[in-house]
């Protein structure tokens, strides 16, 4: 068996419409990174298949090709719309 | 500072005061809810915000104002939750001695505040429909 750790994923916005959760816990294999997170939760969610989001990790920017570590706490960021 | 609160903004009740004698210029944006966009009816809206990232990135773009330009201090305060027509969603307000740096980085601190910092605003409108903004990306 692979193994696997945790994250949390919160969402904001249009994608906390879609997935209808503010966070969720995520179990995952070790080294995935967000790009593999996203493609996961589409497919459950059925989430825009073009994404312009940006991503934080630990409530900093990361990039799309981090490697997640366990404990983590993931968000997908849509394009601010705040002022 | 850069702070975000669920509270109505009440300007008057924002500390105004000089911050020192050397201040000669105070400039305030502030950013009120309309009741139309792009030809629809808005009846009013609800901003969603991503706090702990938001104070990080706010409190960047005003140590970057602080830097860029000669004042002597910048504070903003952003709404979040809903808010009925007519209330302040976000206020921004900078202190310096001339009028000059005082406007520029008044401007640039909303402007990098609406392209950076994570919230995020759906309208309400009249017929009962509503929608997230879509950004500029």
């Amino acid at each position: 068996m692979h193994q696997t750790i945790e994250i949390t994923v919160h969402y904001f916005a249009k994608l906390r419409d879609l997935t209808n959760k503010e966070k969720e816990s995520v179990e995952i294999a070790i080294e995935s990174t967000p790009k593999d997170i996203y493609k996961q939760l589409n497919e459950i969610y059925g989430l825009p298949d073009n994404p312009n989001l940006k991503i934080a990790i630990n409530d900093s920017f990361a990039s799309w090709e981090s490697e997640l570590q366990d404990k983590d706490k993931l968000v997908f960021i849509p394009p601010v719309t705040g002022g | 500072m850069f702070l975000i609160t669920e509270e109505i903004i009440l300007p008057n009740n924002i500390e105004l005061k000089f911050p020192s004698s050397k201040v000669g210029a105070k400039s305030i944006f502030e950013g009120i809810v309309r009741d139309n966009n792009l030809g629809k009816s808005v009846k009013k809206l609800e901003y969603q915000c991503y706090e702990e990232l938001a104070i990080k990135e706010g409190s960047m773009i005003l140590k970057e104002a602080v830097q860029k330009y000669k004042i002597d201090d910048a504070f903003c305060i952003h709404r979040t939750g809903k808010l009925e027509i007519g209330e302040t969603a976000v206020f921004v307000r900078v202190f310096a001695a001339h009028r000059d740096d005082s406007f520029q980085a008044c401007r640039y601190i909303i402007d990098e505040v609406k392209k950076r910092v994570p919230i995020w605003k759906k309208e309400i409108y009249e017929s009962g429909e509503s929608d997230w903004l879509k950004g500029a990306g």
